[in-house]
């Protein structure tokens, strides 16, 4: 095999660039994906974790729509954990530790069983634009061209990475850059600022006193991302993970160092993720709180590396060794990698449609970390948009656009194309506006619409049609299955704890009153009844029930919100104004905001001109 | 709000326009250039220097004078409107304003301002904010010193500071609440309880004490009453006329429209009181005079100063079912010059704070003078006022229902684990709070407040 010329090339090999690929060959097209000599497909160059909160439903959204992502992260997993667990249904969500290795294997053998992609390992050096196709140069493949182009670089535009005074060309640590921006796309803008991520070190498993640490074993009751498997079935071995904290003299340490941080001595000016800081921001940034969570997270089963989550820094590495040795359980601590920052360039995600296609270059799409997000999932989510649409683009196909309400990839990718990115872009909950309705649990009954749409015929459009059938027909019976308060029904309630009946209840209103547990209700009582349904389906059914009320009272407000928020504005005017303070100015100017929702959005904007321009006077 | 969209030169008399006056203050706002008052004023071209008074002759276009004016000129953005202003003082005369601005309406082609338009355009122009504006409307129809001094207050932003400080709160709040879903992990849980349950109580604080500020009836404030309620032939006419002839300072009179009671209005002490004669109460049983009682009842309820008069040589043990519960300020027990002997031993079913003996044609027989009982009633007011009630319709019900909220918000984070839930719970606070700082649609509110405006301001 061997082509030259491809519907669609994907560039990089990241959790981006492999649902883009992985989606788009489902259509049948011929997909090139271009990766980094020496770098393995979707290696997971940071925290060796999917999901969390937020982020797992991400997965799972992934997973429904025929994404990759929630399989192979079932399969690599070595221990689960549920976050929020006691904070209600709405914001519950799983993670996996993943054993980083088999992750990468994993991938490296699904991209290599597809018969329509070819994997090309190589530097691309230049995109350009030939009538209706485009071409791609690489340094030692030769050219290639193809008819639609989605670049998942991730944080290699340009990148320079920072341990201490010591910078390297390199989107990781040894590893090679791709051209900036300017050069590989002549015609795409790039945020005028560069963006910074960072890690933190690798630490010998041999080294760590683990006796000192709170042990977290992986939890059996967490629930599996991919819908082909098994509620709680287990691939890998399960281990642990540990938490530790930093000590005072951690932060003295840091504090003491300040000129010898590359964020801080001026040798990196890229913006860092504010809601994932390095323990130098925080050191800096909270100069009360000396105590830090540190989790200590192993890499693989038979790896030696552990991840210590929580301090991640750019400091040279004789600091790094001091700061670490101090943190209880890392007093002989050994670094095997030290932690390092990279600066790379970003692509201005507002000139993006929300196809996530550059919108003067039609035919050219951007996801992942090169716009400006951070994390896998973010990254994988706008992979799977890029792809999809790409290919429904050359099939003749509607366009994929999730909407806002009813998914966090909708959420994400509105939030990029309508907004400037100042800092890298980290998805949590607190983002939508209908976090009750987009859940975990109803992950397959809101994404199939959108995966129908396709016209594929998959193992996952199969699993669809059954799951709405069972779902439509559950949902009916928890109408229609009546208790009367009669004297046997009262034992009955008394027994299963369900409380007191006085009147005449349907099963609905019996989940609605256990909201704690209303699965176990739901699956106890069907179990009575002799019925049997997809666990996934009760799951779903159960919670639904709980929320139902809420999210009827709550959608009264988003319609009176977003009647406001749809009102169109006119940013000039607010601009012109003379009594706007120059920060709100710069702001609008650089975000031009057409409606209200957009204004309410941007960071900055005081309740006082938000005010104004409410009430139609701008 | 027709006018939203026109931003075209606006005139209009912004002093009173219902009588002959000396001076009236004509003015035109939105003008772009001064060129367009060439020959207007004597010589070509006109050219005032801005805050500086004029004396000028304003001739028609014929070249004849109109009238001898003053004018001054404010250049935006330095005007109440923030765009050019012209203000003309003209003679006062009612036929004079009015030819005057024909005059410039036919011939420059300026049109009549609309109610409020005036500061519709500062506001507009964000020489004022929308709570400033509803203080300036307080301000214009105040009937009390208190409103006044409120209206003032509300225009210099005090009440606007407050009300952000509450907005503050809340997104401090509801950032504790995100934290604790998204970030619980690296915040630490209890750090994030604690938070949560800080600014919960501190928001609540601020908004039990404004609702404390709205809990009396805006009424009360605005156009204070004082009611006369008691048996036929208690002396509360006598009464009445008493209050009346020793405040010599009668504002107006109103005539009720039946004829069950009268009212006047008397100034003590920088407050306009309406004071109510009603209909003497008797045990009657036909529809008229149940009527009349009802009547009697509702004046009652609208006062926030309750006199009860009754005459003790006409007690003959009457129960006054009807005044059951109520809370009278005063009890004036009348004819204390004529009644010899024990006064009677009244049974009334109705708390009092207050007794006096008085008589109506002797002042040397009174416990108290009217201005004394004046003062009383004065008194109260004050005790009102202090307690700074927030008088606007718009804010009192926001703030009662953000209040509302807060207490259930309150509750719920103690009985519910389901933080989303609660969340969300606290999202429909924060809209409420937003509308209070003014987040709020036009049509939703800019056509009530700007229709209290009359034209001209």
């Amino acid at each position: 095999m061997g082509f030259t010329d491809f519907d669609i090339v994907v560039i990089g090999g990241g959790h981006a660039g492999i649902e883009a690929c992985f989606m788009a060959q489902q259509f049948g097209l011929k997909v090139g994906l271009f990766s980094m000599k020496g770098i393995k497909l979707g290696s997971a160059p940071c925290n060796p974790a999917i999901g969390g909160v937020g982020k797992a439903q991400v997965v799972r959204e992934i997973d429904a729509l025929g994404g990759l992502m929630g399989m192979l992260a079932d399969k690599a997993a070595i221990q689960y954990r549920v976050l929020n667990e006691s904070k209600g249904h709405a914001v519950m969500s799983t993670r996996v530790q993943i054993d980083k290795d088999k992750y990468a294997d994993l991938v490296e053998e699904k991209i290599a069983s597809l018969p329509n992609v070819q994997v090309l390992r190589g530097k691309v050096t230049n995109i350009s634009t030939i009538d209706d196709h485009f071409k791609i140069s690489t340094q030692d493949l030769g050219s290639f061209t193809s008819k639609k182009v989605v670049v998942t670089a991730g944080t290699f535009l340009g990148a320079k990475t920072h341990v201490g005074p010591d910078q390297k060309v390199g989107g990781r640590l040894a590893c090679d850059s791709a051209p900036v921006l300017e050069s590989l796309l002549t015609d795409v803008i790039s945020l005028k600022k560069r963006f910074k991520t960072g890690t933190p070190p690798r630490v010998n498993r041999s080294s760590i006193n683990f006796e000192k640490m709170i042990e977290q074993p992986s939890c059996a009751e967490a629930r599996n991302f991919h819908f082909g498997n098994e509620t709680h079935e287990r691939h890998m071995a399960q281990v642990s993970c540990f938490l530790t904290k930093t000590s005072e003299a951690t932060l003295e340490i840091i504090r003491a160092n300040k000129d010898r941080s590359p964020i801080f001595n001026g040798q990196i000016d890229g913006v860092g993720p504010r809601y994932c800081p390095s323990i130098e921001d925080k050191a800096f940034r909270y100069p009360d709180r000396n105590v830090h969570h540190v989790f200590v997270e192993p890499e693989g089963l038979e790896l030696d590396t552990f991840y210590p989550n929580g301090i991640s820094t750019s400091l040279p590495i004789d600091v790094q060794i001091d700061f670490l040795r101090t943190i209880e359980g890392f007093e002989n601590v050994e670094v095997a990698v030290p932690g390092y920052a990279v600066e790379y360039d970003v692509v201005d995600t507002t000139k993006l449609s929300s196809c996530l296609e550059y919108i003067e270059i039609p035919g050219l799409y951007f996801a992942g970390q090169i716009n400006g997000t951070s994390g896998y999932e973010e990254a994988a989510g706008q992979g799977l948009v890029a792809g999809a649409n790409a290919a429904c683009s050359l099939t003749g196909k509607p366009p994929l656009i999730l909407k806002r309400e009813e998914s966090y990839i909708g959420v994400m990718v509105e939030d990029l194309v309508s907004n400037l990115r100042d800092e890298p872009y980290r998805l949590f909950t607190a983002r939508s506006e209908n976090r009750l309705f987009i859940r975990e649990d109803n992950v397959i009954f809101r994404m199939a619409p959108y995966r129908k749409a396709f016209e594929l015929q998959k193992k996952i459009d199969e699993y669809i049609d059954n799951f709405s059938i069972e779902h439509q027909l559950l949902n009916k019976l928890c109408e229609m299955k009546r208790y009367l308060p009669d004297e046997e029904t009262r034992r009955y309630f008394s027994e299963s704890n369900y409380g007191s009946i006085k009147q005449s209840m349907s099963l609905s209103e019996l989940l609605k009153r256990h909201s704690k547990s209303p699965y176990s209700v739901l699956a106890k009582e069907l179990v009575e009844a002799g019925v049997c349904f997809d666990d996934k389906v009760v799951y779903c059914v159960a919670i639904s029930k709980v929320y139902e009320g809420y999210i009827q009272r709550s959608d009264q407000q988003l319609k009176k919100s977003a009647r406001l928020d749809r009102m169109k504005i006119d940013w000039e005017k607010i601009v012109e104004s003379s009594n706007i303070s120059n920060e709100c100015r710069q702001r609008v100017m650089a975000i031009k905001p057409e409606n209200f929702g957009q204004l309410r959005r941007m960071n900055g904007i005081r309740p006082a001109s938000l005010a104004v321009v409410a009430s139609g006077l701008e | 709000m027709e006018f939203l969209f026109d931003d075209g030169p606006i005139i209009a008399c912004s002093t009173g326009q219902y009588s002959n006056a000396a001076i009236s203050l004509i003015r035109i706002s939105g003008f772009e250039e001064l060129s367009c008052f060439n020959n207007c004023f004597g010589s070509e071209s006109f050219k005032p220097t801005p805050k500086m008074a004029e004396f000028k002759k304003l001739y028609n276009l014929k070249g004849s004078v109109l009238d001898e004016v003053v004018v001054n000129f404010f250049k935006a953005p330095h005007s109440y409107t923030g765009e050019n202003i012209l203000e003309i003082g003209v003679h006062g005369n009612l036929l004079n304003v009015q030819r005057i601005i024909d005059f410039f309406e036919q011939n420059l082609n300026f049109r009549v301002a609309c109610p409020g338009e005036f500061t519709y355009r500062a506001l507009k122009n964000k020489k004022m904010t929308l709570t400033q504006v509803e203080g300036l409307d307080l301000l214009l129809n105040a009937q009390s010193n208190f409103a006044l001094d409120q209206g003032q207050s509300i225009l210099s932003g005090s009440l606007n500071s407050e009300l952000s400080s509450l907005h503050h709160n809340y997104l401090k709040l509801r950032a504790a609440l995100e934290l604790s879903i998204d970030f619980s992990e690296d915040v630490g849980e209890e750090a994030v309880s604690k938070e949560i349950a800080n600014w919960s109580a501190s928001l609540n604080k601020l908004l039990s004490g404004l609702k404390s500020r709205v809990s009396s009836p805006i009424k009360n404030i605005l156009s204070p009453q004082i009611a006369l309620v008691g048996p036929v032939n208690a002396g509360k006419s006598s009464l009445f006329n008493n209050f009346l002839n020793t405040n010599r300072s009668i504002v107006s009179s109103e005539k009720g429209t039946t004829r069950d009671f009268i009212s006047e209005y008397i100034n003590f002490d920088g407050t306009h009181y309406k004071i109510v004669d009603t209909a003497g109460l008797r045990h009657g049983e036909s529809d008229i005079e149940r009527e009349g009682i009802k009547r009697s009842l509702e004046v009652l309820k609208d006062s926030f100063y309750k006199i009860f008069v009754v005459n003790p040589c006409d007690y003959l043990g009457q129960k006054f079912d009807q005044l059951k519960g109520e809370e009278f300020d005063l009890v004036v027990v009348t004819h204390s010059d004529v009644k010899n002997g024990e006064c009677p031993n009244f049974e009334f079913p109705f708390k009092a704070e207050t007794t006096v003996q008085f008589s109506n044609t002797s002042e040397a027989n009174s416990e108290m003078s009217v201005d004394q009982i004046m003062q009383l009633v004065s008194d109260k007011f004050k005790r009102l006022s202090e307690s700074k009630p927030i008088l606007i319709e718009r804010q009192r019900s926001l703030i009662s229902r953000a209040h509302k909220l807060s207490e259930e918000f309150l509750v719920s984070a103690k009985s519910q684990n389901d933080v989303a839930i609660l969340s969300s719970q606290l999202y429909v606070l924060g809209s409420v709070i937003e509308e209070l700082v003014g987040v709020v649609r036009p049509d939703d509110v800019l056509g009530s407040i700007f229709s209290n405006f009359c034209i001209g301001k």
